[in-house]
């Protein structure tokens, strides 16, 4: 009888020192490529410079107020960009190709409008070492803006403004 | 010889007792995973883990974790897991307040959150996985 209860003994104290318990779960995420305009560009301006003169648009010697602006897009390791397309009027995803749009009178009471062409660049593309986008890859687009060399002497002098708008696919 | 076994069968259903009482101080159940979408960079992903659990009220039962590459950061009292893909790329998530990981009002249950935070731009889009053990002490 002595043997049997020492016995019971061994088989109730590992029960009581065996205060752990352990699982494993298995943790499992997919991710999505993902592409972010830089933050620094969040309003990207074109200012044309020097101011239009229609007189001068056909002028090839003297060259028509131009302006470009860089956009950066930070991707995810090894999701590039496939395509930009820009958007006006017309569209384009060719590089250098022009599309056109319309900038409208900036003052109360007017109507008058000024052709503009835009078109743009694939700029540089390198990784990115630091900062918030560390890890990313940081393309940069380069879009443009020019005066279209028929003159347009049916507009009124002041301040025009439009827009244009860059997609970038990936 | 009748009240000898009689009074060895008593001991006996004592200390059987006794036994099962130990043994029943806490009782772990499956951990329960709550769905989580994919990972798009720019936010955080949460995933919400249960624990259930039944314990004495007298037991004060703790959780710690452990995984392959993972780390205790104590001065954010965060745990740092990572998550790897079949490539090598690595994706890190941690743990939230480990320390005070505890029991729900209802002592019914441990629940924590796993979070990948955004902004881990060097990944590449694919599956990541790990393996994460969960230790209750009671």
């Amino acid at each position: 009888m002595k043997t049997l209860l020492s016995a019971l003994f061994l088989l109730t104290l590992p029960a009581a020192l065996a205060a752990q318990s352990s699982t494993t779960i298995p943790l499992n995420i997919t991710t999505l490529s993902s592409c972010v305009f830089d933050q620094a560009n969040a309003s990207p301006t074109i200012d044309l410079s020097p101011a239009y003169q229609a007189g001068l648009a056909s002028n090839t010697s003297s060259p028509q107020g131009q302006g470009q602006v860089s956009v950066s897009v930070y991707c995810n390791k090894n999701t590039p960009v496939s395509q930009r397309t820009l958007i006006g009027e017309t569209s384009t995803s060719t590089p250098s190709a022009h599309v056109s749009t319309k900038l409208t009178q900036f003052s109360p009471g007017t109507t008058d409008q000024l052709n503009v062409d835009a078109w743009f660049t694939a700029g540089s593309s390198a990784p990115v070492p630091s900062g918030p986008y560390k890890g990313a890859t940081r393309s940069v687009t380069l879009v443009y803006a020019g005066w279209p060399t028929t003159p347009q002497f049916n507009a009124s002098s002041g301040f025009y403004t439009g827009s244009v708008s860059l997609v970038i696919s990936f | 010889m009748k009240l000898l076994w009689r009074s060895i069968g008593r001991r006996l259903w004592c200390l059987l007792l006794l036994g099962s009482a130990a043994q029943a101080a806490c009782v772990v159940g499956s951990p329960v995973l709550s769905p989580v979408s994919a990972y798009t960079y720019q936010t955080d992903a949460v995933q919400a883990v249960e624990v259930p659990l039944q314990c004495d009220l007298s037991d004060q039962p703790t959780l710690t974790f452990t995984s392959p590459g993972g780390t205790v950061d104590s001065a954010r009292q965060r745990y740092l897991g990572v998550l790897t893909a079949g490539n090598g790329d690595q994706l890190e998530y941690y743990i939230p307040d480990v320390s005070g990981t505890s029991l729900d009002p209802a002592r019914a249950s441990f629940r924590f959150q796993v979070i990948v935070p955004r902004n881990q731009w060097g990944a590449s889009s694919r599956s990541y996985s790990g393996p994460l053990t969960i230790t209750v002490t009671f």
